[in-house]
């Protein structure tokens, strides 16, 4: 199982946080089951292996399109292997969907909608040719790169305050005061809340809850034992409560569950780090 | 949710079916009635006791072509007697989901409301 990283162009950098391949080396992976806790991105997957199947709170069985744009997850959600992995992709900033596609983001949370309901068909099948047939990562990675460049050319978008914000929320994972961060966008709260939900999909405030349990998740996936009270200080938890209240809100399962039963990618693979694409 | 936040309940109910059905599901039998009578009854009267009432859209998730679930932070606070919640002028903070099920007309023919109602009970009155 090999999964990757790598990085955007600085040009891009506003916009995406990574490009990202995983596949299983040929090998199939019957019966794999891979889940994943939100992790407060939305992204542009092409499948270029065998068809597989999506468990979330909304759907039970849905067979993921070949290519598609997945909005926020809210909630923990798996994927079910019977056969070849073979994914590449571009995971955006938070607010980028819509930045720099134009997307209405808020209407995509928990959804998988296939690509050529937004794009051209004939653009989506020409790069899903091109990436089938590339086979080294950093190229497949290139070739997103291109892809997200010629949007980039085309809109022409300008990051803005939503996107600092938003961008903001990810760097601190999560630990920040939303009314302190309204203080630098210059706008009422319900002005902020609502820009906000229309590109992010979620508010700044229930954004930044995901994002810090998200950061958490991050800091014990693959591991089989947690320091509790440290994580909850690392994480400015205002109180035990609270942090059991966002940890089953957004995995279904309390702590102690989660860290004996979870299935995250990160069980499989070594933590990545980013490469650069040249 | 935006109208309810303008506490404009006019313009809510343009968005609605009023004969469409309301439930507000912690109030058991007396919380199931027509939008445009109990629904805009209780807006009304929260918009009266609670005059500062907001909310904030957290999350909508649509459950079908017709159906949307809206996680919702409702916040306010008490100047008058509201249901037999006697007012002592003290502030809530609740999570709310709204499920809108919407008409071919595109109008909101049912809506059910869901919230913890006893932690809402506690923060007005302890």
């Amino acid at each position: 199982m090999v999964y990757e990283k790598f990085r955007p162009s600085d040009e891009l950098n506003p916009f995406i946080e990574c490009y990202f391949t995983w596949h299983s080396s040929g090998v199939s992976a019957n019966g794999l089951v891979v889940e994943s806790p939100p992790n407060g991105f939305c992204s542009i997957v092409f499948n270029l292996g065998d068809e597989y199947i999506l468990h979330n709170k909304k759907y039970n069985n849905l067979v993921v399109p070949r290519q598609f744009v997945s909005g926020q997850s809210i909630y923990s959600y798996s994927l079910h292997f019977n056969g070849i992995i073979n994914l590449c992709g571009i995971v955006f900033k938070p607010a980028a969907l819509a930045s720099l596609c134009n997307l209405p983001t808020f209407e995509y949370t928990e959804e998988r909608i296939p690509l050529d309901n937004i794009f051209k068909k004939p653009a989506v099948n020409a790069i899903a040719e091109a990436l089938s047939a590339e086979k080294d990562n950093a190229g497949k990675a290139r070739i997103l790169e291109t892809f997200v460049l010629d949007i980039y050319r085309e809109n022409k978008p300008e990051p803005d305050y939503i996107d600092w914000a938003a961008n903001e929320i990810i760097e601190k994972n999560g630990m920040v005061d939303v009314t302190e961060l309204m203080k630098h966008v210059y706008m009422s709260r319900r002005n902020f809340e609502r820009k906000f939900f229309r590109k992010v999909g979620l508010s700044p405030k229930y954004y930044a809850r995901l994002t810090r349990l998200a950061y958490l998740l991050n800091l014990i996936a693959g591991k089989k034992k947690a320091d509790w009270g440290a994580l909850f200080s690392e994480c400015e938890f205002y109180d035990q409560s609270h942090f059991i209240k966002d940890f089953v809100e957004f995995t279904g399962r309390t702590p102690q569950q989660y860290l004996e039963e979870n299935r995250e990618l990160a069980n499989l693979v070594d933590k990545p780090k980013p490469h650069s694409i040249d | 949710m935006f109208a309810y936040q303008q506490k404009d309940v006019d313009k809510m109910m343009s968005f609605c079916d009023p004969a469409g059905t309301v439930e507000f599901i912690p109030l058991g039998a007396a919380g199931k009635g027509k939008i445009g009578e109990l629904g805009r009854g209780i807006w009304e009267s929260l918009v009266d006791c609670f005059p500062d009432i907001d909310n904030t859209l957290d999350a909508a998730v649509a459950d079908d072509h017709r159906t949307v679930r809206c996680q919702v932070v409702i916040r306010g606070t008490q100047k008058k007697d509201f249901a037999n919640i006697k007012s002592k002028g003290k502030s809530f903070d609740s999570d709310h989901i709204f499920i809108f099920h919407i008409n071919d007309e595109d109008k909101i023919d049912h809506i059910s409301v869901e919230w913890n109602h006893e932690d809402f009970v506690r923060q007005l009155t302890a």
